[in-house]
């Protein structure tokens, strides 16, 4: 099967790139060596746990959340320009995300605060973007209402950063929104891998019901789906997955949006079966991308949400110019 | 055993406060092909929906065999009942195989794949829907024709008890028009029926074994075609004086508009 083999595929190019992701850096790494001196204390030991593979995980933990949850917003709204960062549940969940950040919220460190305030901010903008635009809404509505909400939950974070005490706030407002795996621990990968995981699971299952949604939600219905129920755990899911997410790596732009827009073909443009396949090339972009941010001879370490933004923005042009070559 | 599929108790239905069905009851026997017509903004489509159970009645019940609808489980529910939605989505560029092939989702448990007799029966649909030829095309890009065919073969892949069909044939073609009238009444056999909504009188006669006449949301005829299709209920619902004859075959033609110029 055609699908079998992409998914077979997309796995082992998953894994290459988790490798070399542990590999490639300032420093090459011999792997093998430093894994089998992990007790010792030796330099290659400590980069390989302490900043490879924290930074590995995370990468391809939040690349295969943005790739599944485009996937399952695409599938609801049945929108191939749906995706978490277009339509502002990313923003909303950065813009929670610093508020507790510098706002001294943190210091509380019995409660996981920080992936909390990212889900309840991607939950708020992901709602008040559907009561925007509503369902079944055309391509230029539901752009309109993530523009607007984006915009919205920018200015609030260039507002709190300008208020805020650190020095460094306008520096790091860049990294909010540019998106960022540098200099991650594995406290941060723990702190976010439970509710990724939890997401994840809530979608579960809902694969079958997004392709009966190919023929509206009416007739859905009439083939067993409650339309209303699966919209609110997709809406959950995505909350909980990309609120974790982004409350760890800022905003990485366009992997929600390309991904399953890729991949669709190769899946019969099946809204269901486009879930799974989603994850794992989101997985494998955001591990590539970020191994090119170290490759990449710049002055400055590149910031991996501004490659995304740069290879998917020409992207989006061109998904919208053929949108608009289809309605019109 | 009860030969009745679908009852209802006395049915009423309003939205924003305009009355869309006014205290109406309809069955549904096996075997038999039930035509709704009446002219635009009668409540048609309306009452299918409620029987759908996509609609919920102000007042009334809509009963399946012994049971009231809404107490069969969703998946039972699908099984049972399938619907034909006038002028039906199709979100994704889908391949006409693939699309009648979602009218297998209720027969399938959860992370079941497509079984060979899952794929017989589409294949079955797609040869008696005449759309064999086309299972590999991009189901967006077919005709309006076309793609009620399509849309109407998804229901019959859905092997449901009852068929609810909105104006299937409003976009088709003269021989496709008696095709898909051919396939209703071959689907309401033995232990299936069917409810149509239908705008050709003419076939409406042909091919259904009862008629509901509905105006202003209310039952105004109900019957066998000879006795709904008559020259005085037509000018008296849709306000048009109608030639009408039954050799060789029942046939209408509809002369001019009463009350106008």
């Amino acid at each position: 099967m055609k699908e079998n083999r992409l998914v077979i595929a997309l796995s082992i190019l998953v894994a290459v790139l988790f490798i070399m992701s542990l590999w490639v850096g300032r420093n090459p790494l011999a792997i093998w060596q430093a894994a089998q001196a992990l007790d010792s204390e030796s330099v290659g030991s400590i980069i390989l746990m302490e900043i490879r593979l924290p930074r590995a995980l995370i990468a391809l933990f939040a690349g295969a959340t943005l790739g599944l949850c485009g996937a399952a917003m695409q599938g609801l709204l049945r929108n191939p320009l749906a995706s978490p960062d277009l339509i502002g549940s990313s923003s909303g969940a950065a813009l929670c995300a610093v508020i507790v950040l510098y706002f001294g919220f943190t210091t509380s460190a019995s409660l996981p605060l920080l992936p909390v305030a990212g889900m309840v901010g991607a939950l708020l903008a992901t709602l008040l973007v559907f009561i925007l635009a509503g369902r079944d809404s055309s391509i230029s509505t539901l752009i309109l209402a993530g523009v607007a909400i984006n915009t919205l939950a920018t200015a609030g974070m260039a507002l709190l950063l300008n208020l805020a005490p650190s020095p460094y706030a306008m520096r790091e407002l860049v990294l909010w929104t540019m998106g960022d795996l540098t200099d991650r621990s594995m406290d941060d990968f723990y702190l976010m891998l439970p509710f990724t995981v939890l997401g994840w699971a809530l979608l579960i299952g809902v694969g079958r019901q997004l392709s009966a949604l190919t023929l509206g939600e009416s007739t859905a219905q009439t083939l067993g789906i409650n339309p209303q129920r699966l919209r609110w755990r997709i809406f959950l899911a995505v909350a909980l997955a990309v609120g974790a997410t982004v409350s760890t790596t800022g905003v990485i732009g366009f992997i929600g949006l390309i991904i399953p827009h890729l991949l669709r073909p190769w899946v019969g443009y099946d809204a269901g079966r486009l879930l799974g396949v989603s994850a794992l090339g989101g997985a494998a972009l955001l591990l590539a991308a970020d191994i090119g941010v170290r490759l990449i001879p710049t002055e400055m370490p590149l910031k991996v949400g501004v490659l995304t933004a740069i290879v998917g923005a020409p992207f989006f042009l061109h998904l919208i110019l053929s949108a608009r070559k289809q309605h019109l | 055993m009860s030969s009745t599929l679908l009852k209802t108790t006395v049915l009423s239905f309003s939205q924003t406060k305009r009355m869309i069905l006014d205290a109406i009851s309809i069955e549904l026997y096996k075997g038999e092909l039930i035509g709704l017509i009446g002219p635009n903004g009668a409540g048609k489509s309306t009452l299918l929906k409620i029987l759908a159970h996509l609609l919920k009645p102000d007042s009334g019940q809509v009963f399946w065999k012994n049971k009231e609808l809404s107490t069969l489980k969703a998946n039972e529910r699908a099984k049972a009942l399938a619907w034909l939605e006038q002028n039906g989505a199709i979100h994704w560029p889908l391949t006409v195989e693939r699309l009648v092939a979602l009218g297998r989702l209720p027969h399938l448990a959860a992370w079941q794949k497509l079984t060979e007799a899952d794929q017989q029966v589409v294949d079955q649909v797609l040869i008696e829907t005449d759309l064999a030829a086309l299972r590999g095309r991009d189901a967006t890009t077919l005709s309006g024709g076309e793609r009620s065919r399509v849309l109407l073969a998804r229901a019959l892949a859905s092997e449901p008890q009852v068929l609810l069909a909105d104006e299937p044939i409003a976009a088709l073609d003269l021989g496709h028009q008696l095709q898909t009238m051919q396939l209703l009444r071959e689907f309401a056999q033995g232990e299936r029926a069917s409810v149509v909504v239908l705008h050709d009188l003419a076939l409406a006669a042909r091919y259904c074994d009862r008629l509901y006449l509905m105006q202003h949301g209310k039952i105004v005829a109900t019957g066998k075609p000879e006795q709904v299709l008559t020259p005085e209920l037509l000018a008296q619902v849709y306000g048009v004086e109608c030639v009408l004859g039954a050799t060789p075959y029942p046939w209408l033609v509809p002369v001019r508009r009463l009350g106008a110029i």
